[in-house]
């Protein structure tokens, strides 16, 4: 009985040791910074020569993560312009699946990837660049503003509200000032009573929308709005922290549908003819099915018609080097390709896709970035993170 | 050849002891059965035998070989015990036929394919179950399936056979009829037996020797007709006999060498005994078996409270005070109810036991004080 | 004692007891399962008290430190009442609703095992056949399914779209019908219906007639004889069915999430999911994961307490067969025409409408039938993994089936065969506490959430030593062989305490080696059950995603694939492989009952 225990004791023991300690693998984070820092002062040809170099040296194959499917058609504009190139297949992973891969094997000091495009600014903060798990690098071939260098914002995605404007009793004037959509009728217009959401608790990009909202450049803008719906200026003096969580309430209040999948909840307005609002990625009208013509059939807001307010809301996706990268100069001209405009648009070439890099020509019949952005709300990593924990503890209480 | 030997087995269940050290010496050629009622220990200690079981101390001994020893460790495994064992729910493979339940178990000692079948032929042959060969025990009575088990397990010809109430799912025409082939197959087969059984009737029957057990101790163990005229204690006495010993509780008091004195069923009694005792008064039980009763004349008095005929013999209880004596009668009889009836008590194997320790103290004859 | 004859003494006793197979078999399952299922458990449990990346703002210790501060927040923080809204209503619902779907599951399933064992009604084969086949169906077809038929232009949260029901009838259900609580339940409750059915007919068919006969001569009513004998008698089998239905109803994510549409209902599955998916409180997810998991086990040992000692009056008497049915008279054409109905609707109903969206060129346009999507060559969207030719064209699609018929095959045969030893264990070793640890270790798996347990092994195969089976299919195989070995061991742990000991001790006391006896002896008598055994863990592997999709390589297996299509807007595609899978399924399980006779039943049922 004694060795019985003994020896359950001892085997729970090795278990929990192994449990609890952490991988201990060789550090492989200096020499990957090293090459960052040494390729940010190449020029384009000295890193072309370095990547090539680099790759076949190593014999490796490059592995590139993302949340979005666009990368894998990067990666194979990329092979074009070097045939030295050779990647593994891409497949696009889910946020949540993503960030675990990436802390599990980061954290482990394991290789998992060249370069990762990632979103969520509020979880890559947090999990991946306060632990300098995932750095960064800044290309120098093309010129970028200074806020989307650091970390390096390659494409920004703008989220919506779309409707079927076929209906003449729902046409492209049937929303024009964002506090319709919280469901109080305004001083010419009438609120709106059929709104579908993706719920915020699951869905991050939604949650930092809804965060951002609460910032002073959102405040500004809401309360702009709320002057000309309702006729008067916010007072205040209802309790609310600012307009910005006024309006957040009202919005999520008067939500009516919480659909699970922006790329159904988009493919189904087709038949969505009686004037339900879809808060979705402009880019989604991709999927709207090929027999209809979305230009004819869909009202959005900012693309097509005006929206007092804001029009759409600005999340980014992040181009970053895990520190456990086995092929870092590789990943810096990978980088360097994603900020061309022939990368770029290898990559996307469709409505709803904006490339920091101004040298990246517009599509017909959208707008540039910065006519964009200047009707939007942008994510902010630096404040998103300041307020998180209140901010999204009540928002989480208005949608449970 | 092969002798078996227990030597101070216990085996015990967590805290429940089913079988207390326990000795036993079974002779080659021997047909022993362990009989006991229900929970006793002895399906547990022919398991232990067998090897399906293992013994919480003690050893075992089979042949010259220790097949058991808690002190050392030996614990050898039944397939290489040379045993064969009847289950009591026959334990016949039902998906194979019954020529393939035989015939496995010699597969297994890799015969050769005719060695094997000229063995399956002799034992269904031996059996009388030739024209079963090709079904499957559910489409054979219980019998049927008896004598299948039977064939399989005598097989391989073990030296030791084992078999655990073989009988007791069988009706009781079958039952007789069984019961006669396993004797006679004992004769045949030259090897030892050892089998369990809680009928009493079916131990005598069948056995050289009765192991007899309650609550995981030896009672007694001797030839049947030892057991039955010289039981070791009240609980052997009771346990083995049909109908029961008649038990009449008495004080006992010396009135001189093996005689004493008592009151019985209203009469004053002596007791003359066989064997030497050591107390001079004690309580005591006296025990008559049924057939030592003889109805129609004699010094007690009773009156006629059931008859149990039977045909070959009739059961007689009479009630005599605040006693009730069992009697048998040869023959078919039927008194009718609240008839006088005297009776006497006569022979030599009266007992006489110790109410206090059980213990049997002597046989002996009763004689009215006179 | 001299120390030499100590160590031999030691010795013979370690060889003595190693050549008892099912020791070796207890010990060596004691230490597989040491480590594959108490790892993720311990790390479960650490999880719960540890600061996590994300947590290191709010909780201010570096990653791993110990803290209470996930508890804490999620079930006593009153910031805008954060603890009663994420935690504590949310399990109030999940209780709830695990009420009503057990309510919904013991009397639509015991009902139905009831009538197709003691009464006329006709067409028991068809009806027994297809009643199980929502539970053979992922839970969210029958979500799916159930918003398809009764969504409807009044209802604002399903975009005022009209359902089968409105388009054939006219009538508009009221939004509590279609999202919420009541769907939520009974979709449930009509998936465990036929685990409900299976359990409690198991025991009606092997339940001694004559014990129902005994009262019928003592002139009991019919109903009195249900209430006071047939009831009594399967108990055991009724609380096993509400106790495993309440606790997989309680930790079911799918469905409620997918009837969630107008938001009005949170559950605590639900609750944990999105605290997973929360860089900030993966913690309070894992405190989730914990609280699920101490109910499954309360809910667990009550079920073995409650059946552990009465299960041995249930067994097969092999009596029965001549029961007298109930006539059901003039009822039986109208009970006949419901059950049927209800059956065939949420049975094949779902198939076909998987069917028909996998051949609608227009979500929701029926005029735009066609086999576009099965056939055709034209890359339908380059972004997706592979190729994206129409389903029966596509390489990429057919290869992750076989992969996935692989990997499933090969978790079947590890669970099963792992299940058969366990149950071999501990029917041999009965009331040793070894035997008892193993088989309630390897019941374990279902208890910790896919999700995380998925987790756990994405972070072994990342160390040095295990990296070899990093995105392999071998890591899958190990990882489904582990996770579906409850209800594998459960089965062969039955199936095995039904043969009677002697009936391999009549093999062993001839000298047939223990493979052999389990291989000519013991499989082949209780041959229906084992191969069920093997069964269920291949149909919950072949549609299992929430476990894999971190371990999984892109387009490694099939439901990975389709995921893949799924978000990429291909729901045509999609929906086809769900079909496609489903269908696999249902042949996989036909044709093994043809060749074998073994189904699902016998699994469960036992």
């Amino acid at each position: 009985m004694l060795r019985k225990i003994l020896a359950a004791g001892l085997a729970l023991a090795v278990l929990t040791g192994a449990c609890f300690a952490s991988g201990s693998a060789e550090s492989s984070g200096g020499s990957v910074s090293d090459a960052i820092a040494a390729a940010e002062n190449m020029t384009l040809e000295e890193l072309e020569a370095a990547a090539k170099a680099e790759f076949e040296a190593a014999g490796l194959q490059f592995t590139a993560k993302g949340s979005t499917s666009g990368v894998k058609n990067v990666l194979a504009g990329f092979k074009e312009k070097y045939p030295w190139f050779s990647y593994t297949d891409f497949s696009s992973s889910k946020d949540q699946a993503l960030y675990t891969e990436l802390t599990t094997a980061i954290g482990q000091n394991q290789y998992v990837a060249d370069a990762v495009l990632i979103q969520d600014g509020s979880s890559l903060q947090s999990m991946l660049i306060d632990t300098e798990y995932m750095l960064n690098y800044v290309p120098n071939s093309v010129e970028l503003p200074e806020a989307d260098s650091n970390p390096l914002s390659v494409l920004y995605v703008n989220k919506c509200f779309l409707w079927n404007k076929t209906n003449p009793e729902y046409g492209p004037d049937y929303v024009t000032n964002v506090w319709q959509l919280t469901g109080a009728d305004g001083k010419d217009l009438k609120g709106v009573h059929q709104l579908s959401f993706q719920t915020p608790a699951t869905e991050n990009v939604n949650m930092n929308f809804l965060i951002m909202l609460t910032s002073d450049a959102a405040c500004e803008k809401l309360s702009a709005a709320y002057e000309s719906y309702f006729g008067e200026p916010y007072a205040g003096g209802d309790g609310y922290e600012n307009i910005g969580y006024k309006f957040v309430t009202e919005l999520m209040g008067n939500v009516t549908t919480w659909h699970s999948s922006d790329t159904t909840a988009v493919k189904n307005m087709a038949t969505m003819t009686t004037g339900q609002i879809v808060y979705a990625p402009l880019n989604k009208i991709k999927d709207y099915p090929e027999t209809n013509d979305y230009h004819n059939d869909l009202a959005i807001t900012g693309w097509n018609v005006p929206l007092e307010g804001f029009t759409s809301y600005f999340y980014k996706m992040w181009l970053m080097i895990p520190k456990t990268a086995k092929l870092p100069y590789t990943a810096c001209l990978f980088i360097e390709y994603m900020c061309s405009p022939e990368g770029f648009r290898s990559g996307w070439d469709s409505e709803g896709y904006y490339s920091v890099n101004p040298e990246v020509p517009v599509l017909e019949g959208d707008h540039t970035l910065a006519e964009w952005l200047d009707g939007a709300i942008v994510e902010d990593i630096g404040y998103i993170n300041s307020v998180y924990r209140e901010a999204s503890t009540y928002i989480r209480s208005l949608v449970m | 050849m092969p002798k078996i030997v227990l030597d101070h087995v216990t085996k015990r269940f967590d805290k429940f002891v089913a079988v207390d050290d326990l000795s036993l010496v079974i002779e080659d050629r021997d047909f022993i059965t362990l009989l006991g009622p229900s929970g006793c220990g002895k399906t547990t200690t022919l398991r232990m035998i067998a090897g399906l079981e293992t013994p919480t101390e003690g050893r075992i001994t089979i042949g010259d070989t220790v097949v058991f020893d808690s002190s050392s460790g030996v614990d050898i495994s039944p397939a290489k015990r040379n045993i064969g064992f009847l289950f009591q729910n026959y334990a016949l493979w039902p998906h194979m036929t019954v020529y393939d339940n035989i015939a496995f178990g010699l597969e297994n000692l890799k015969w050769s394919s005719s060695d094997i079948d000229k063995r399956v032929r002799e034992m269904l042959q031996m059996l009388k179950i030739e024209q079963f060969e090709k079904r499957y025990p559910s489409e054979l009575s219980g019998g049927q399936q008896q004598r299948v088990a039977i064939a399989r397990t005598l097989a391989p010809s073990p030296k030791v056979l084992f078999m655990d109430e073989p009988l007791s799912n069988l009706d009781a025409k079958l039952r007789l009829e069984m019961r006669s082939e396993l004797k006679r197959l004992h004769v045949d087969t030259d090897s030892t037996f050892v089998y369990v059984t809680h009928d009493q009737m079916e131990a005598m029957a069948l056995a050289t020797k009765i192991c007899l057990m309650e609550k995981g101790k030896l009672q007694q163990y001797a030839p049947p007709l030892e057991v039955y005229d010289y039981p070791a204690n009240l609980f052997v006495a009771d346990f083995v006999g049909n109908p029961t010993m008649n038990f009449l509780p008495v004080d006992a008091k010396r009135v001189s060498g093996n005689t004493y004195s008592f009151s019985m069923l209203g009469k004053d009694l002596l007791f003359k005994g066989n064997c030497a005792i050591e107390e001079d008064s004690f309580k005591a039980v006296v025990g008559i078996r049924p057939e030592f009763i003889k109805l129609g004349e004699g010094q007690f008095s009773g009156v006629v409270y059931t008859t149990l005929p039977s045909g070959m013999e009739t059961t007689v209880k009479i009630k005599c005070g605040d006693d009730m004596v069992t009697a048998v009668v040869f023959g078919s009889v039927d008194y009718s109810h609240s008839l006088d009836m005297n009776f006497s008590v006569s022979g030599n194997g009266i007992l006489l036991f110790s109410k206090e320790s059980g213990k049997m103290l002597s046989t002996g004859t009763i004689e009215m004080m006179s | 004692m001299s120390g030499s004859n100590k160590k031999s003494h030691l010795l013979n006793n370690i060889r003595s007891a190693a050549s008892k197979p099912a020791n070796v078999i207890t010990v060596l399952f004691f230490v597989i399962l040491l480590f594959t299922v108490c790892f993720p458990l311990l790390s479960l449990l650490r999880d719960a008290f540890t600061v996590h990346f994300g947590e290191i703002r709010d909780i201010g210790k570096p990653v791993g430190a110990f803290t209470f501060y996930h508890w804490q927040t999620l079930l006593f923080d009153n910031l805008y009442d954060y603890s009663v809204l994420t935690f504590w209503k949310p399990l109030v619902n999940s209780v709830l609703m695990a009420i009503v779907s057990c309510i919904v599951a013991v009397g639509f399933g015991g009902a139905v095992a009831w009538f197709i064992t003691r009464s006329d009604i006709p067409g028991k084969k068809f009806l027994s056949t297809i009643f199980v086949f929502p539970y053979i169906m992922p839970s969210w077809s029958i979500a799916m399914f159930w918003e398809n038929f009764f969504k409807n232009t009044q209802i604002v949260a399903c975009y005022n779209q009209m359902g089968m029901l409105e388009s054939f009838t006219g009538i508009c259900v009221p939004e509590w019908v279609l999202y919420g609580f009541f769907p939520c339940a009974m979709c449930l409750g009509i998936h465990y219906a036929p685990f409900a059915y299976l359990l409690i007919g198991g025991i009606l068919r092997n339940m001694d007639a004559n014990l129902e006969e005994a009262a019928t001569v003592l002139k009991a009513s019919r109903f009195k004889i249900l209430r006071r004998i047939t009831l009594p008698i399967v108990t055991p089998a009724l609380i096993s069915t509400i106790l495993l239905v309440f606790s997989s109803s309680l930790s079911s994510y799918t469905v409620p999430a997918f009837l969630n549409k107008n938001g009005s209902f949170s559950t605590i599955s639900t609750t944990m999911r999105s605290l997973f998916n929360t860089a900030a409180m993966q913690g309070q997810g894992f405190v989730v994961a914990i609280v699920l998991l101490v109910f499954s086990i309360i809910i667990l040992s009550i079920n073995n307490k409650m059946t552990g000692k009465r299960k041995s009056f249930t067994t097969i008497s092999g009596k029965s067969g001549q029961v007298s049915l109930v006539k059901l008279g003039k009822a039986r054409m109208p009970i006949t025409i419901v059950i049927m109905v209800i059956s065939v609707f949420f049975a094949i109903v779902p198939l076909v409408s998987f069917a028909l969206e996998s051949l609608l060129e227009v979500p929701g346009d029926y005029s735009t039938l066609s086999l576009y999507y099965w056939t055709t060559t034209d890359t339908l969207e380059n972004r997706v993994f592979g190729s994206s030719q129409g389903i029966l064209r596509n390489p990429t699609i057919w290869k992750a089936l076989g992969n996935s018929l692989l990997v499933s095959f090969m978790v079947a045969l590890i669970s099963g065969t792992a299940g058969i030893l366990i149950g071999y264990a501990s029917a041999r070793k009965r009331g040793s506490r070894l035997a008892r640890w193993v088989s309630n270790m390897a019941f374990f798996p279902y208890l910790i959430p896919a999700m995380s347990f998925g987790a756990v092994y994405l972070s072994v195969s990342y160390l040095p030593a295990f990296s070899f089976l990093h995105g392999t299919v071998f890591l899958l195989i190990i990882v489904g062989g582990i996770k579906f070995l409850p209800f594998a061991s459960k089965s062969g742990a039955n199936a095995m305490m039904q043969v009677s000991g002697e009936i391999e001790e009549a093999a062993f006391i001839i000298g047939v080696p223990w493979w052999k006896r389990m291989a000519k002896i013991l499989f082949p008598i209780q041959k229906a059950s084992f191969i069920s055994g093997y069964l269920l863990p291949f149909i919950s592997c072949m549609r299992e995603l929430s476990l894999f999709v971190l371990l999984a390589a892109p387009g490694s297996i099939i439901t990975v694939v389709l995921q893949d299509f799924e978000v990429n807007g291909l729901t045509q595609i999609s929906n086809g492989i769900n079909f496609l899978i489903i269908m696999i399924v249902l042949l996989v399980q036909f044709i093994t009952n043809k060749l074998t006779g073994a189904s699902i039943d016998k699994g469960i049922g036992g």
